[in-house]
């Protein structure tokens, strides 16, 4: 068992969670009153790095199915070479 | 600053939450999210980077899973797309976002600063020019007003000719009284001359005044006499005329060489106190002696001075370490005017006692007005004596205590005598020296004895006022005390208040006194300023006293004024009025009111 599995889902996690507490500051970030100073240009330039930071979040979460699928048969496949 | 659309006209609200310099703070904790999250997202990388090594190293046990999971994970590692990527551009963001900030900080003000800059370096130029230049000047001028009034007078009486031709031109005239500049201020207004300066014009004059003065410094345009420029100042540095009096290389405490009486080591003359005091009544401008402000013996508490060797704080006991370097060249030279070395401050307080309950201030415009009573009324001798600083305590039904200080202007004209609040005062404050108003008011703070958890508010009408600010920039005064401040018709934009200090100052334009610091209304979060134009107000009342430089000072022209801001429901002016009416106490609230009267004696008498 080399532990993939465990070391992908590990980043996995950390990635969720990084992603999603970065996006929801950039959000909090573009509700300031700062708006009315005629910035309207950066608040739609910082939810759009929201939005971004959003993406990459969903491709974390869509990625985690084919990266565990994988990472469990390698561990599977090592475990079984060890016993051979 | 935050006059927008819905702002009636004639109100002006800078500062407070909704100002731009509190807009620019956002702009700047905004720029710190920024950065955190894109230190965050950088964190990020190395999960993104072990993820990416699991997959790789995962292939070579499962090839056929391989391509799929690599797909997925491509996204979030690839340089440009990946983690790291967005932690730049957030941290990109941050940066723009900053130089935003910085570019509106630096152009808030900057035009007036530049009218302000224009105005003292032309001054100093006439000044520096020489009596000849000056009645050239003054000759120019006068050419200049013999040829425009009569103009400026024809318009104007157009306006009431009978008839339709009389309401056109009223129409032209009106709509040429919204020109900027002398055309709109000249054709704008009741009446056959143009009202009262503003403010705003008054802060250009005082700058081009000060710029003038010290132009003019004696010696400048003697030929063949070269004296140097008071702390080799260039007229472009010169802001405002307030600091004028703080410019290095001004004569010292041993005043210029040759001038009798300011020899050094020269003993301070004491001034005659000039008794009978007469000074016009502030809310009925009628003239009546004053009575000697001594309390008869026995009355009250003498509040002792803080310090043996004489008052601390007061001009005469002010150790010299605690002046500012270029203002302490002032203060001997204005010892020996005022008299104030061979005088002592004596503060008497009087019991505290209950007020009755429909008298103590219950609302914002209630406390304005309320000021009025820390005058002398020289119809009532056994009134409020001069020097006199109240304290109302209120008691809300849960226990809750807070601290009203009221500080009234000035009541004599001498530049010494018994009344501390008096000419003399006003050029200290104005300096930033000690000065025997803020004096009293230190011990009358120190005789409240105020606990933590009771909040003070100091109201400062005029001279009052700058004496409430300069108390509140003192952390001596606001140490274990919790200070805000309310000023009526003070000139005090040009001293900085801690962040931790709520400010609101009242403003009525057409009020002279105002433009005695030379800097207009500035924009900072924790200092709201209300300006009030009473030329385009609805009340009679308040149009008739912009006709008055004297009736603009008023605290009942301020009163209105207040009210007048409260009734157009701006957002700024709401929240100003809710933080002084949260220092008046709910429904039931006990007041007292202790009096506080400071007397200037002769040394060693006190």
């Amino acid at each position: 068992m080399t532990g993939w599995t465990w070391q992908a889902g590990r980043a996995l996690a950390e990635l969720e969670g990084g992603l999603g507490e970065a996006a929801g500051a950039l959000r909090a970030a573009a509700r300031a009153d700062w708006v009315s100073l005629a910035a309207e240009a950066y608040v739609a330039e910082v939810l759009a790095e929201a939005r971004a930071i959003d993406a990459l979040a969903a491709r974390t979460v869509a990625a985690r199915d084919a990266v565990l699928v994988h990472t469990r048969a390698a561990d599977v496949a090592a475990a079984v070479g060890a016993c051979r | 600053m935050t006059e927008d659309a819905g702002t009636p006209p004639g109100l002006r609200v800078v500062g407070g939450a909704g100002g731009t310099r509190a807009r620019l703070d956002d702009l700047e904790r905004c720029a710190a999210v920024l950065d955190v999250a894109a230190a965050r997202l950088r964190e990020l990388s190395g999960p993104s980077c072990r993820l990416g090594a699991a997959v790789t190293d995962a292939s070579r046990w499962s090839p056929g899973t391989a391509p799929r999971a690599t797909a997925a994970v491509h996204p979030l590692v690839v340089p440009g797309t990946g983690v790291a990527a967005a932690g730049d551009r957030a941290a990109d963001a941050a940066a723009r976002l900053r130089t935003v900030a910085r570019g509106y900080a630096s152009a808030e003000g900057s035009v007036l600063d530049l009218w302000r800059s224009g105005a003292a370096a032309g001054g100093y130029l006439l000044g520096r020019a020489g009596p000849v230049a000056w009645a050239g000047a003054g000759a120019a001028g006068g050419v200049a007003v013999g040829l425009a009034l009569p103009r400026v007078l024809l318009l104007r009486s157009l306006r009431g000719l009978p008839g339709p031709w009389g309401a056109g031109a009223g129409v032209m005239l009106e709509a040429a009284g919204r020109l900027p500049g002398p055309a709109g201020w000249a054709l704008r207004g009741p009446g056959l001359l143009p009202g009262p300066f503003s403010t705003r014009t008054g802060d250009l004059v005082v700058s081009a005044g000060a710029g003038f003065v010290l132009g003019a410094a004696p010696g400048h345009w003697l030929p063949g006499v070269r004296v140097p420029v008071p702390g080799g100042a260039a007229p472009g540095g010169l802001r405002n005329g307030a600091p004028l009096v703080g410019l290095p290389g001004l004569p010292g405490p041993s005043g210029p060489p040759g001038v009798p009486g300011l020899r050094p080591g020269a003993p301070a003359r004491p001034l005659p106190v000039p008794w009978p005091l007469t000074v016009p009544h502030p809310r009925n401008g009628t003239v009546a002696p004053l009575p000697r402000p001594v309390p008869p013996p026995g009355e009250g508490l003498r509040l002792p001075s803080p310090s043996p060797g004489g008052p601390s704080g007061s001009p005469s006991g002010a150790p010299p370490s605690a002046v500012p370097g270029a203002a302490r060249r002032l203060l001997g030279p204005l010892a020996l005017l005022d008299g104030s070395g061979a005088h002592e401050l004596v503060v008497t307080a009087q019991s505290p006692v209950p007020v009755g309950v429909a008298d103590p201030p219950r609302d914002a415009v209630d406390l304005v007005a309320s000021v009025q009573d820390t005058y002398p009324d020289p119809s009532d001798p056994a009134g409020t004596p001069p020097g006199s600083v109240d304290v109302l305590r209120y008691e809300a039904p849960d226990g809750q205590v807070s601290h009203v200080v009221v500080v009234p202007g000035t009541q004599s004209g001498a530049l010494g005598g018994a009344v501390p609040n008096d000419m003399g005062s006003n050029m200290r404050l104005m300096a930033g020296v000690p000065d025997d108003v803020t004096e009293v008011l230190r011990r009358a703070l120190d005789g409240i004895d105020a606990g933590p958890g009771e909040p003070i508010l100091l109201v400062g009408h005029s001279q009052g006022g700058i004496a409430v600010v300069a108390a509140a920039a003192d952390a001596a005064v606001r140490a274990g005390r919790e200070v805000s401040v309310l000023t009526i018709g003070a000139p005090v934009q040009h001293v900085e208040l801690p962040p931790d200090v709520e400010a609101v100052h009242l403003e009525i334009t057409t009020d002279p006194v105002l433009a005695t610091d030379g800097i207009g209304p500035r924009d900072r979060p924790n200092r709201v300023t209300i300006e009030v134009d009473p030329r385009r107000s609805d009340s009679p009342e308040l149009r008739a006293a912009a006709q008055s430089w004297y009736r603009s000072h008023t605290v009942d022209t301020y009163a209105l004024g207040l009210r007048e801001a409260q009734d157009s429901g701006h957002p700024g002016v709401l929240a100003a009025v809710s933080h002084l009416e949260s220092f008046l106490g709910p429904e039931g609230t006990t007041v007292t009111r202790q009096r506080f009267t400071g007397a200037r004696v002769p040394a060693g008498t006190g």
